[in-house]
């Protein structure tokens, strides 16, 4: 049996979103949706902010999709079975035809990477026809599930099918393929000899929220272990960097004349091009 | 199975169950009750046209971007629904594209695009526009035209193309300048110095003689890599998978820089540094070099200006001349051996590499390197530590594993290095650095700023931009306002170049657009340069005319035509033809892009043309013999400059230093000076106490992108990166509106508080130009030149963008 | 004191109630006609708090009703003669709020216009399949206890003695079978909740039970507040005695006493150890935008203990008709503190957040509200309206039903 499954090396992202990007265009995904999108894990309420305080800091990116899970909550809940797990690959679908919008599955995903149509998809501004995979895409193994449409229709649910309908022609999903720089493995978990196989069996590699029980079948190879090049920042500088440098550096001055060589600066009067 | 089918009438398909119940009135009224969205669900199948047209085809993207990746679009009926990274058929050199790359539907197709041309008749800046015809507004553009080179001579008028586009035809280097030349207009260069990346240029050329740099894929070759300035993983993305694998590899990856970005996330080690003050960092690092004797003294003997003797009264190398009568010019060098100071190619002789000398006629000399020792000895770790704010620790074991690392290379960004008034030194004293543990010329060694085909193609431009022997007039864009102001400028085109959000001090820029008598602009968007448009004509965008990239890699990249211009736009070619041709010089615009990008190609000395490339899927590797560099050096995958250390520099060696800018420096080494404007030692300091600095982010590039979806969902606003020390103290908190100001303007934004920029330092990304004029950086920046500079011919003038003091305050709603 | 299926009362105040709900219920029915129109992005929910107001008054509504079958089953399987008079009322009530709960799902739903799919693909493992059948159960339960009750009481009054004990005595055996379905009603509800992993807030065992205690709290004072509300408009007769009444009085106080006491424990069992994941729950209900509905439950549910816990105010209307009222919206704002809080933080909540679902106008998407890194939400005026419509329309087939079905006791 062949297990679809995904390696993220996080110690390669530099969260530069085109994993996300990729998705949305591969996926006609409208307004306000993003199966996929790649979280900064630091400190504070914006992308790209690390944790700690100048110059003692760390940050390291989170890509995050549909971990389709092998113990998926979302396809108990679903009242209706319009989201399942297929037994051949494993991949956790939604049927676009069944779905009826209750969202009890978003309720159930604990990673939150479910998306759904509050109203009729809305794009950018001009792109009034479908991006990315044109035409439906039904299940491959089982015919009448619709997995994948461009033309999205209102109260559905819908999340990252690891391109069911790439995956189902023998490509990758177009995260893997676009990965600036090569932080992405896809391929057969089930297969001892594939690369995702080797990455987790040498033991360096991990799920999210393991302690849950779900499963998953996306791991991650932790944030970067730094080389010691040199040891830590043991003392501060002389010129603190730590305190704000409002009040003027008198000390750079008399250092430089101290030292013998002339400073940089040329009085206001003599610069040119004024 | 239970999942998966029905549980009460399994076999029913939904259509029988509905004929079972849809006799009796209540289903039916229930489902009408209900919305039409059943019928829509039990009608919806693959509402796909029968045989659609599917093409991909290769191109190229040209936008100012290191990475000119290979994109793949996927044409669905005539239209360009998907881009993908593009193959380059080269197994070194994987394909590449990243989230600008991928956002070019919705840039394609933008509602905002431009329609047609049109005259502002309500005066610039007014918002009140005609349309026009083509017809119309090309005959109008002439008439002006013609009008005011009757009046003021035809160098009145200035042509300004520039990097919105790098291709060869609509681009960079591209029909603007042709028009330019036949009309016999001025225009600018495109070198850079409208975005501050002329100084690095001109220190290298200076110190080895042409700027140049290694391919990129080459740091798999280095022990250690030194991303100086350069945020590498958020402006040149793909190229980070090279330092990436590289430092799985075991290299050490070091990264200098004020801010913590992406890059610090994945690197060794993360240098935080006083912005402007990597000269100084650089000079410690030689100071622990040297004084550990840690550098290849047979390298900076046989291959630096090393053991030249400087004459100390004019601070000029000494010359045969001035010790022996009838002397040539030779540079001299103290024999160790015979302890005379004889000419350096004198046979047998063992050149001091240090020492202070006296020739016979009594000049005081040195040797260069004994000069570079005492200026260095002037930057032990401690001095360095109170200038930089790097501890002396780190400098002294930074400078040891560089030295060691044999090789290890640097890669410095445009941005950190080049955008100061004092870039030159900058540049140089890195250069230096790496020529002094002999890492120039060799794999996993050097300094590289920029690299690829716009570098090093030897193609011939001669005949596409100065047709026949007419060249335009040569006026640096960072001249253009004093120019104005001096009468010398009447008029101005500008071709996809944002020149007013983009150049240094807008208001000034602002000043002298409005003294002129007429400004075209032809463009994709509404942008602030178009703003100020008499006449705005519809630019056709890259996927709609037919180019050839030389881009920041080694590869020719065939940019076809992909759908015809949308709207009533045209491309740049079909523009300036249309203008030439009423001016009387439709001769020279007789061809076709095609027969025009032939024109450039028929100088390589390979013989390739534009068919092999085609033939080749679209893209080829710059052939060997095709390297302009070829003439005097090897050329080696991946590619290294300097290789077999042939270096275009007055004395065939690495000048450390340099006679060309004693003049302005009092000598010719690479000096630390504090930054121009932006330093403490600056009494505006006390004034404007905050350091500016305006990085590339990765959602756009430079203003191109402002306005995509996609992009700005993820990023919706611009905003001022503040440490929170600085915030708590300026009373601002994270989302506040503030304003940034100094003596040449002011701009307005949100703040983000965030300990990943330097106390002291604010950070806002540039190139957002949506909030004109009221969130233009560049109202804060200047257009100091500094005139050290001139004396490079190809790099005259640089914008220092973050050599810059502001302060920043709350705006109160 | 007229009464029943054909009499008719001249009383001006109830037709103008009957007026006033009417008017609710049909703006609710236009608001719904809207969001059929549009879809749900004319409420607030987004994919953060992607549940609200309609769930929460779904399980309100079941709570409410579940409490109303439990007193009129109890009341035959118990042999309390004296809670008997109140049974067919304590049906029709339970019958008319629990078919309220089933239909106020409609407006919540993406595509109601599947609502079949819930037939014909039925999945047995999911907890909402599992309330759907249960409440359908539940509904007929009650229809037909109440068409039992009723038809045993028309035949009394025809004369057929025989045939009437014979609807009773069956009457008494649906009660055995009534009362355990509408303890698993509530139970069933609180696992949809209870059972998902993904919500810590949920994600206890406590749940059901605190469901049911709250089904209790509620249904009782449903039922008390009908009987006020009865006496006053002088609809049906009732008999029921000051002993009885006090003893519901009682009950009520119990129920409240044992709900706090389930939820305290809870909170107990959250706030001690201090694990931040579960905190955020708590410490969003009570220190987050919706601090009020937080503590304001705690409030209300304090108030109608100190009114109940006077022996002397338990007979008194006012005081019986305040501790309902009370008791009402406690559970209403205890169903809103479950279920909002459960979605305000998400387990992963780095930035940039969550998106915010299709449908938003291109000019909100592109303003910096794409992403939401904590759930914000505030009912949107759309489904204001439509949960008041459901609210009226349940009063109203109340008011209706108590005016014009033979409700009172039998003689």
């Amino acid at each position: 049996m062949t297990k679809y499954g995904m390696v993220i090396d996080l110690s390669r992202c530099v969260g530069c979103q085109s994993c996300a990007v990729a998705c949305k265009e591969e996926n006609n995904e409208p307004l306000g949706i993003w199966w996929n999108r790649v979280l900064t894990v630091g400190g504070g309420e914006h992308i790209d902010v690390p944790e700690g305080e100048y110059p003692d800091l760390s940050m390291h990116y989170l890509p995050l999709a549909c971990q389709h899970c092998e113990d998926a909550p979302c396809v108990k809940v679903c009242p209706v079975s319009a989201t399942y797990k297929r037994k051949e690959d494993g991949v956790v679908l939604v049927d676009f035809n069944r779905c009826i919008g209750c969202r009890y599955c978003m309720a159930a995903c604990p990673y939150g990477v479910r998306n759904f149509n509050w109203g009729e998809p809305v794009y950018a501004p001009g792109v009034d026809f479908p991006v990315g995979h044109q035409g439906d895409h039904y299940d491959k193994y089982n015919p009448d599930r619709l997995v994948y449409t461009p033309k999205r229709p209102k109260g559905v649910v819908e999340k990252c099918t690891f391109c069911v309908q790439r995956i189902d022609n023998g490509e990758v999903p177009f995260c893997v393929e676009v990965c600036p720089v090569g932080a992405r493995v896809f391929g057969d978990l089930d297969d001892p000899n594939s690369e995702v196989s080797s990455i987790i069996r040498n033991g360096n590699a991990e799920q999210l929220l393991p302690e849950l029980g779900t499963n998953p079948q996306v791991y991650y190879v932790p944030p970067y272990q730094k080389k010691d090049i040199i040891p830590p920042f043991a003392n501060q500088s002389s010129v603190n960097a730590n305190e704000s440098v409002i009040a003027p550096e008198a000390s750079i001055l008399e250092q430089a004349e101290q030292n013998g060589y002339v400073p940089g600066f040329v009085l206001p009067e003599k610069k040119k091009g004024d | 199975m239970v999942n998966e089918t029905g549980f009460l009438l399994p076999k029913v398909s939904r259509r029988t169950f509905l004929k079972l119940i849809g006799a009796a009135g209540m289903a039916t009224a229930v489902y009408s009750a209900l919305g039409s969205g059943t019928l829509r669900a039990l009608t919806q199948s693959s509402s796909q046209p029968a045989n659609p047209s599917v093409v991909k085809i290769r191109t190229a993207h040209v936008n100012n971007c290191d990475g000119s990746c290979g994109l793949l679009a996927t044409v669905y009926n005539g239209t360009i629904i998907k881009f993908s990274p593009a193959t380059f058929n080269d197994p070194d050199f994987p394909p590449r594209i990243c989230l600008r790359g991928l956002s070019q539907v919705t840039y394609e197709y933008h509602a905002d695009r431009l329609k047609y041309p049109m005259v502002q008749v309500g005066g610039r800046g007014s918002g009140k526009w005609q349309q026009i015809s083509w017809d119309d507004a090309t005959s109008l553009i002439a008439q002006k035209f013609q009008e005011i080179a009757a009046k003021y001579g035809s160098k009145a008028i200035y042509i300004a193309p520039y990097t919105g586009n790098l291709s060869v035809i609509n681009g960079l280097i591209g029909v603007g300048y042709r028009f330019a030349s036949v009309i016999g207009a001025s225009a600018g260069d495109f070198e850079g110095d409208n975005e501050g990346d002329s100084a690095s240029p001109a220190g290298a050329v200076e110190e080895l003689g042409a700027f140049d740099g290694h391919e990129l894929n080459d740091l798999l070759n280095s022990n250690m890599i030194v991303l100086w300035g350069n945020n590498l993983a958020e402006t040149d993305i793909p190229d980070m998978r090279f330092v990436l694998d590289a430092r799985d590899n075991g290299a050490k990856v070091v990264y200098i820089d004020p801010r913590y970005t992406p890059t610090a996330a994945v690197v060794d080690l993360w240098v935080p540094l006083r912005p402007g003050t990597d000269g100084a960092l650089a000079l410690g690092m030689m100071n622990v070099i040297i004084n550990e004797g840690l550098y290849n003294s047979k390298y900076v003997l046989n291959y630096t200006v090393g053991p030249f003797l400087v004459n100390q009264k004019n601070m000029l190398f000494l010359r045969e001349k001035e010790v022996v009568p009838n002397g040539s010019g030779k540079y001299m060098v103290y024999d160790t051996i015979t302890g005379s100071i004889v000419p350096f190619d004198t046979p047998n002789i063992s050149p001091a590499l240090t020492g202070n000398y006296q020739t016979n006629n009594g000049i005081p000399v040195k040797t260069a390197f004994q000069m570079l020792t005492e200026l260095v000895n002037q930057y032990p770790p401690s001095t360095v530590e109170s200038i930089t704010g790097v501890p002396a620790d780190t400098v002294k074991v930074l400078a040891e594993e560089f030295a060691k690392a044999n090789p290890a290379a640097i890669k410095a960004g445009f941005g950190g290095i080049s955008h100061w008034y004092y870039g030159d030194l900058t540049y140089r004293a890195l250069i230096t650095l790496s020529a002094l543990c002999g890492y120039i010329g060799v794999h996993g060694g050097g300094v590289t700023t920029y690299n690829g085909a716009l570098l090093d193609a030897a193609i011939d431009l001669t005949d596409w931009l100065t047709p026949d022997g007419k060249q335009y007039n040569y006026i640096p864009p960072l001249s253009f306002a004093d120019e104005v102001f001096k009468g010398n400028i009447k008029a101005a085109w500008f071709p996809l170049d944002n020149f007013i959000n983009q150049q240094g001090d807008a208001n000034k820029t602002i000043k002298a657009i409005q003294q002129l008598d007429f400004v075209v602009v032809s463009d994709v968007f509404m942008t602030p340069t178009a703003q100020y448009a008499d006449v705005l004509l519809p630019m056709a965008t890259q996927y709609e005319k037919e180019d050839l990239l030389l881009g920041g890699n080694f590869f020719l990249q065939y940019v076809p035509k992909i759908v015809e211009p949308l709207w009533d736009s045209k491309s740049d070619l079909e523009i300036f033809s249309m203008v030439a041709e009423k001016m009387g010089y439709g001769s020279y615009f007789n061809g076709t892009a095609e027969d025009y990008i032939k024109l450039v190609l028929s100088g390589l000395p390979s013989g390739t043309t534009l068919d092999d490339i085609k033939a080749n899927g679209g893209v080829m590797r710059l052939k060997e013999e095709d390297f302009a560099t070829a003439s005097y050096q090897p050329i080696t995958k991946p590619y290294v400059p300097f290789y077999q250390q042939n270096f275009p520099t007055p004395s065939g060696r690495i000048e450390f230093y340099v006679e060309s800018v004693v003049p302005y420096y009092g000598t010719g080494l690479p000096i630390y000076k504090e930054p121009y404007e932006a330093s403490p030692s600056n009494p505006l300091y006390t004034k404007y106490p905050f350091v500016l600095i305006t990085s590339h982010t990765r959602f756009r590039t430079h203003t191109q992108w402002d306005n995509l979806a996609w992009l700005l969902e993820i990023n919706p606003r611009q905003f001022v990166e503040i440490n929170p020390l600085d915030a708590v103290k300026k009373g601002i908190k994270d989302g506040d509106r503030v304003k940034i100001y100094n003596d040449r303007g002011y701009f307005e934004t949100v703040a983000r508080v965030t300990p990943g920029v330097r106390p002291g330092v604010l950070n806002v990304y540039q190139g957002h130009w949506q909030d004109f004029p009221k969130g233009t950086v560049n109202m804060v920046t200047s257009q100091a030149i500094n005139p050290a500079q001139s004396v490079v011919y190809l790099f005259q003038s640089n914008t220092p963008y973050f050599d810059v003091l502001v302060d920043i305050e709350k705006v109160s709603d | 004191m007229e009464k029943g299926v054909l009499g008719r009362v001249d009383n001006k105040i109830f037709y103008a109630i009957v007026a006033v709900l009417s008017t609710i219920v049909i703006v609710g029915a236009i608001a719904w006609a809207l969001e059929i129109e549009y879809g749900l992005i004319l409420t607030n929910m987004r994919n953060v708090v992607s549940w609200g107001l309609y769930i929460s008054t779904f399980a309100w509504f079941v709570g409410v009703s579940a409490g109303g079958l439990i007193l009129s089953s109890s009341a035959a399987v118990f042999k309390i003669e004296s809670w008997k008079p109140v049974s067919k009322v304590a049906s029709f009530v339970s019958a008319v709020v629990i078919a309220a709960a089933a239909l106020i799902i409609l407006p919540d739903l993406g595509r109601p216009d599947r609502i079949l799919n819930l037939i014909i693909y039925a999945h047995l493992f999911s907890p909402l399949i599992w309330d759907f059948s249960i409440i359908t159960t539940y509904f007929i339960i009650s229809t037909l206890e109440l068409g039992l009750l009723i038809s045993a009481d028309m035949l009394k009054k025809a004369g057929n003695e025989k045939a009437a004990k014979k609807r009773e005595h069956y009457a008494v055996g649906l009660a055995f079978v009534a009362l355990p379905v509408a303890i698993f009603t509530h139970s069933i509800t609180a696992w949809i909740f209870g059972l998902q992993i993904a919500r810590p807030w949920w994600n206890t065992a406590l749940l059901a039970p605190a469901f049911v205690a709250s089904a209790l709290v509620s249904g009782l004072a449903l039922v008390l507040l009908v009987l006020q509300v009865n006496s006053k408009l002088k609809l049906v007769e009732l008999k029921l005695d000051d002993k009885t009444k006090a003893l519901f009085s009682k009950l009520l106080l119990v129920f409240i006493l044992v709900d706090m006491y389930l939820l305290f424990s809870e909170y107990l069992t959250i706030t001690w150890p201090g694990v931040p994941s579960e905190l955020a729950g708590l410490y969003t209900m009570f220190f987050g935008p919706y601090w009020y509905i937080g503590w304001g439950q705690w409030i209300l549910a304090f108030s109608a203990v100190a009114i109940l816990a006077k022996p002397g105010w338990r007979t008194s209307s006012k005081a019986i008709t305040a501790a309902s009222v009370l008791a009402l919206i406690e559970v209403f704002f205890y169903r809103l503190n479950l279920v909002i809080p459960g979605f305000v933080h998400p387990l992963i909540d780095y930035p940039p957040g969550m998106p915010i679902g299709g449908g938003v106008s291109t000019s909100y998407a592109l303003s910096g509200y794409s992403f939401q890194i904590i759930g914000q939400y505030f009912p949107s005026p759309i489904e204001w309206e439509i949960t008041a419509g459901f609210i009226a329309g349940v009063a109203l087939v109340i008011l209706l039903g108590l005016k014009y079905l033979p409700l009172g006791s039998s003689e």
